[in-house]
Formats: structure tokens, C-alpha cells, sequence
């Protein structure tokens, strides 16, 4: 509603230009104009697709969180165990599609200031030619034009207020409407805390996991310590001229094979502590947004 | 004087290098290289170590004889290891491994003199390994170890001889077919003992060895069972085989055994092993069999046990009329166990103390070499913390 009112004034604004057509410096700021309006629009519809992206992937994660604690509720270990390893395929594309948002808003960001400020250099010079115009006819055309000007200038500005919009959240599809009371505000922030709540409970198990993988590492590598220890210096070779017992080849080693080369426990771990990270990131992002909302059920009473 | 007369020695001096180097290379070398280039596990050790030797075993390789039966020693040591990854992705791979280290005692308790025996030792290896299609990884790689020992003293206190190997091999492991994946592995090896005029025996262990080995295992992410048996071609070019028409050793050794490891929050590794060697001549003829065992867990208070064993006995295929003393191969049977307790101290630097025990044995005049031995590291870690 809101990109198709700035269309709107956009198109009026293109139009009046031509009407009254000046030649020179006039032509060239309002090219730029033009030229600048198309790209913030292109730069709005790049974000907007990238939000829908992080829309579609924050909800196959959201699901997935869901199904975690339905299966921990019915005391579900296969299903939870799967859900588990289905929360972390997931998780997986937020932090990339967040990114996406991110680089998005700065670049609408960056198109917006720059239109803003033509916008004002195009004020400037309309006031300049409204007070210089030889006719009356004249000087009320330039203040049609400017009166669009300052509409599409004013809609602008109020959207770098609203900035907070443009950035990535975590559950998007929980939104406030203007119609909302206090009561489904607060309904809508427990909603997104006990989202975070869920994911809580899923970096604490992804804790776990990481307990028991270093775990088993640190065991690994004291076993490696005895053997690398004993056989620095010969120990393990008495003379007896046999090679038994020291073993030179394929060892069980703790790792998965995934098609390629296996992934080591090291490997592993990293990407848990990575996985966590993007969690921590999603919950803070839950509980900011509740925050928010909370803020607003504050500020309305 | 000493050392100059030491790094003449272009087998010490080849040791002394190689563990600078291994030194050098994990000091200088950024810990956390490039994305590309990183450690995957450095390790610098530091400890001391107090030794009680008993016996009178005799080996071919030691110049220095003493009456004695009773020895101690006391000593420190240094070491580093670890393997630098120089290439990773998703189907390649390519690491470096090093390992050296100094370790110097104080031997006493000899009829002749006191000792300050002082080892060498320095290895490296370059492997390469290559994804092929979703079947098999390939390999290819080769090494170098070293080793020195100046001022080695006479039995009962055995210390391995010095030495230069070099060493290559490639290998196939495939991916599991119906549970059960295949490899094989080629290797060829050249040792050289370079003796010193003092102890030109030490020529004698010089060996070229080409061998092949192929396994199947079997079993889950964490138990694993491979059976495997290979051939061993070896040559001795200074050993003789008492036989006028074939006058140098050439081996023959068919190895088999099988292994068995479980690696989870403990790690358990079983493995039993017989080895045929045969030769042209009649004197190293034997059968052996080794048993080994090695065990680390996690014990109450952020402790871990780790337990080593080795066990070996041959039995040689023929009587002969005069004393069997195979260089380098003088002991019949041979027990080795370790155990030891680790703690962590912090979370990159751990504590461990570590008790040894060997003992070889021959059926020469019953003659035994044992040595016990306690001892306590740190193992540092600077890439973790």
C-alpha cells in the first residue's frame, strides 16, 4: 500500500516535470530524479524479496522448533532425535537469508539518502524558479510541483523514521496491526517469547551435543598423547625384529563419512559452536521484537 | 667438543635437524595459519622421568659391554608433533605431519663409567589423499625419520641405535560395500644405520623392505573390526645368510591378524597379529605372534586412564649349534605395558603421569632386559584456550 502510494507520487511528480519542461541544469536534476527513483524502486523490491526469502526459511525453522517440543512433550526420543537434526538442516539458511536482508537494507538505505537529497536540491530550485517566474500561470505550476516534491520528500523521511522495518527479524509474520489492542499486542509478545523459549531449549541440547563431542575428543587425543609419547623415542620397539602390534594403517576413526572425505570430530564441533551461534543470534532477535511490542503496549497506556 | 664431534655425525646431525626443524617449523609457523593452511593438532610436551633397568641381555648393536646388571637413569625431555593441513576440500586433502623431540638422562649405576646418553629424534611426513568418485580414497605420500643417540650406553639400558628412514607408499580404501570396505596399501622403506667406526655393526641393520597389505573391515561409526594380512619382502645388504650361492639376508614375512576398536567416550583397540618369516638362510627363520591392547577412559574428576599393551613371542623354525643372535633381533619375547593418568590443568595444557614397564627375553643363557620406569608430562596445546 505504502510502495504503491510512493509510485503514485512518483508518476504524478514525472508527469508535471514534463509539462513544464525547463531546459538545462532543470532537465538534468530531474533526469537524475528519474533515474534515482527507478533504482530506489529496484533497491525496494530486492529487499522485499529478500524478506520474503527470510520469511519462508524463519518458518521451515520455526516448524521444526515446533516439532522438537511436540515430540519432547509425547516423550518421542526417535522423533525428537529426527526433528533435532532436521532443526539444525534448517537452521542452516537463516544466517545467509538474514545476511541477504541486511545487505538489502543497507543498499535501499544508501539509494534513499541519495534520492532524498535530490529531492531537496529539486525543492531549492523550484522555490527559486516559483519566486523567478515571469507569469503567474507559470508560478503556479512550479508550486504544483513543488507541493509533490514535498509530499514524496516527507513520505521519505518518514520511512528513514520507520528504518527499524528494513532489518531482518525472526518470526516476520507476527506483526503489530494498527488495530491491535494492548491485549493482543502482549498475546503476540508471548507468542515470540515463548518462540525464544524454544530455542533455548534447543541451544541448551546443542550445549550437550558439544559437551559430548569434546568430550570424546579429549579422549581422542590423550590416547593419541600415550601413543605419540611411547613411540617418539622407540619405546614400543623392543628387539625383536617383529612389527606386530603397531598398527600402520586404517584405524576406526571417529568420524562420519558424507560422500566426500570424513568429517572429523574437530570439524564437527565447529560446526555445532556455529550452529549455536545462530541460534543465540535468532533468540536475541525473538526477544527483541517481544521486547518491542511490549514497549508499545507500554507507551499506548 | 662433544657436540661438534656429534654434529660430524651426518646421522646425529640429520636428527639434531630434523627435531630443530620439527621445532622450529611448529613455532614459526602461525598457529592459525589461513583458512587454507592450518594445525590440526599441535602438541608440545615437556617432562622428566626417573628409570630402573635390570638383566643382562647382550645386543649385537651395542659397542660398550658392562658387567654390570643393575641401572638407573634419570631424564627430561621435550617434544613437539603435530599435522599441518595444507589443502582441504571436500574430496582432497593434504597434511604434513612432524614429530621431533631431545631426550637426555643421566645413566648411572654402570661398572666402567656414568653415561649422559642424549637422543634425536625427528620425523616427517607428507600424505596426500583424493576422493575417488564415491567408491574409494586414494593416497599417496612418503616420510622421513631420524634419529641419533650420542653417548649410548651398554646394556641393560637398551636404547635404539640411530638411524635414517626413508620411507613411501600409496593406498586405496574404499568406501563400505554391504558393510564391508576393502584396502590395500603399498610401501617401500630404506633404513640406514650409518655406523660409526666405533660400532660398525650398527651396519648390519640396514634394510630395504617393500610390502604390500590388504584388510576388510566392518561395523558401525564407533566399533570397527579390519582383518588383514600382507607380504614383506626385506633385503639386509650387510647381514649374512651363511650360504655361499645367496651370501646376503633376504626375508620373506607374511603377516595376518585382525583388529578390533571401539572409539566413543572410551576407546578400546584389541589387535592380534602372526607374522611366517622366512629367509634364505636358516638362522632368522621363526614364527611370532603379537597381542596388543590399549584402553584410555574418562575417570571421576576430570581424570583419564590410559592403558597400553604389547605383547610378543617368536619361536624360531630351527636348532642350530652356535648362539642366535640375530642383529637387532636378539629377544624371543617381549612385554611392554604403560599406563597412564591424565588431568586437565587447563583447558589446553594437561598433566600426566605415566608408568612403564618392558621386558625382553631370549633363550641365550636365559638372558632378560627389564626396565621400569615413571614418569610425568605436560602436554601444552597452544591452539586451544
Amino acid at each position: 500500500m505504502k510502495s504503491a502510494l510512493r509510485g503514485l507520487v512518483g508518476v504524478l511528480a514525472m508527469g508535471v516535470g514534463l509539462v513544464i519542461a525547463e531546459p538545462g541544469a532543470a532537465q538534468s536534476i530531474e533526469e537524475l530524479l528519474d533515474q534515482l527513483r527507478l533504482e530506489y524502486q529496484s533497491a525496494g523490491s530486492v529487499h522485499e524479496a529478500a524478506q520474503t526469502a527470510l520469511a519462508l526459511v524463519d518458518r521451515r525453522f520455526s516448524a521444526a522448533l515446533i516439532e522438537i517440543d511436540r515430540a519432547r512433550l509425547a516423550g518421542d526420543d526417535a522423533g525428537r532425535r529426527s526433528a533435532l537434526s532436521r532443526a539444525l538442516e534448517r537452521s542452516a539458511p537463516l544466517p545467509p537469508a538474514r545476511n541477504r536482508v541486511d545487505a538489502a537494507a543497507d543498499s535501499l538505505r544508501s539509494v534513499r539518502q541519495a534520492f532524498i537529497d535530490l529531492l531537496i536540491r529539486r525543492q531549492d530550485e523550484l522555490i527559486e524558479w516559483a519566486d523567478a517566474a515571469p507569469s503567474a500561470q507559470q508560478r503556479r505550476a512550479f508550486d504544483v510541483q513543488l507541493r509533490l516534491v514535498s509530499i514524496e520528500l516527507a513520505n521519505e523521511e518518514n520511512s528513514v523514521e520507520n528504518d527499524m522495518r528494513l532489518d531482518p527479524v525472526a518470526m516476520p509474520a507476527i506483526t503489530i496491526d494498527p488495530r491491535d489492542g494492548p491485549a493482543e499486542m502482549l498475546g503476540k509478545a508471548e507468542i515470540l517469547e515463548a518462540h525464544a523459549a524454544r530455542v533455548d531449549t534447543l541451544i541448551m541440547s546443542v550445549d550437550d551435543d558439544i559437551g559430548e563431542l569434546v568430550r570424546r575428543r579429549d579422549i581422542q587425543r590423550r590416547h593419541s598423547d600415550l601413543l605419540a609419547g611411547t613411540g617418539r623415542f622407540g619405546d614400543l620397539l623392543p628387539p625383536t625384529g617383529t612389527t606386530g602390534g603397531t598398527d600402520r594403517t586404517v584405524q576406526a576413526t571417529d568420524s562420519t563419512a558424507a560422500g566426500g572425505r570424513p568429517v572429523t570430530l574437530d570439524e564437527r564441533i565447529v560446526a555445532r559452536r556455529v550452529y549455536r551461534q545462530n541460534l543465540l543470534e535468532q533468540r536475541d532477535l525473538l526477544l527483541v521484537r517481544a521486547k518491542d511490542f511490549r514497549a508499545r503496549v507500554r507507551s499506548r497506556s | 667438543m662433544k657436540r661438534d664431534r656429534a654434529l660430524r655425525n651426518p646421522r646425529c646431525a640429520a636428527a639434531c635437524y630434523a627435531s630443530l626443524a620439527a621445532i622450529l617449523a611448529a613455532l614459526l609457523l602461525p598457529h592459525q595459519a589461513t583458512a587454507q593452511v592450518r594445525w590440526s593438532d599441535l602438541v608440545f610436551t615437556m617432562g622428566g622421568s626417573a628409570e630402573r633397568y635390570t638383566g643382562n641381555f647382550s645386543s649385537v648393536t651395542v659397542a660398550v659391554v658392562d658387567s654390570t646388571n643393575q641401572a638407573t637413569a634419570a631424564g627430561g625431555e621435550v617434544g613437539v608433533r603435530g599435522r599441518l593441513v595444507l589443502l582441504e576440500r571436500e574430496r582432497q586433502l593434504l597434511t604434513f605431519d612432524l614429530d621431533g623431540g631431545v631426550r637426555q638422562a643421566a645413566a648411572m649405576g654402570f661398572t666402567l663409567r656414568d653415561y649422559a646418553p642424549r637422543e634425536w629424534v625427528g620425523s616427517s611426513s607428507l600424505l596426500f589423499q583424493q576422493s575417488l568418485g564415491s567408491w574409494a580414497t586414494g593416497s599417496v605420500g612418503g616420510g622421513i625419520s631420524t634419529r641419533s643417540v650420542r653417548d649410548r650406553p651398554p646394556m641393560p639400558l637398551f636404547m635404539q641405535p640411530g638411524y635414517a628412514i626413508v620411507n613411501g607408499g600409496v593406498g586405496l580404501v574404499t568406501r563400505s560395500f554391504d558393510g564391508v570396505g576393502f584396502d590395500a596399501f603399498v610401501d617401500i622403506e630404506s633404513a640406514d644405520y650409518r655406523a660409526p667406526r666405533f660400532v660398525p655393526q650398527l651396519d648390519l641393520l640396514d634394510r630395504r623392505v617393500a610390502a604390500i597389505e590388504v584388510g576388510a573391515s566392518g561395523g558401525s561409526e564407533t566399533s570397527m573390526i579390519r582383518v588383514f594380512g600382507g607380504l614383506r619382502w626385506s633385503e639386509y645388504p650387510h647381514q649374512g645368510s651363511f650360504d655361499a650361492d645367496d651370501p646376503f639376508r633376504r626375508d620373506r614375512t607374511v603377516r595376518a591378524g585382525l583388529r578390533w576398536s571401539h572409539v566413543g567416550e572410551t576407546i578400546v583397540r584389541i589387535g592380534l597379529e602372526g607374522t611366517l618369516n622366512r629367509s634364505n638362510g636358516k638362522r632368522p627363520e621363526y614364527d611370532a605372534l603379537s597381542v596388543s591392547a590399549e584402553l584410555t577412559t574418562a575417570l571421576p574428576a576430570r581424570l583419564t586412564l590410559s592403558v597400553l599393551a604389547l605383547l610378543t613371542t617368536k619361536s624360531y623354525l630351527h636348532e642350530i649349534s652356535f648362539a642366535r643372535l640375530v642383529p637387532g633381533e636378539e629377544a624371543d619375547n617381549a612385554s611392554i605395558a604403560y599406563a597412564e593418568v591424565a588431568r586437565s590443568i587447563r583447558s589446553n595444557l594437561d598433566g600426566v603421569v605415566r608408568l612403564g614397564w618392558t621386558r625382553a627375553e631370549t633363550n641365550v643363557g636365559d638372558a632378560y632386559y627389564q626396565r621400569f620406569g615413571l614418569s610425568f608430562f605436560f602436554n601444552y596445546r597452544p591452539n586451544e584456550g
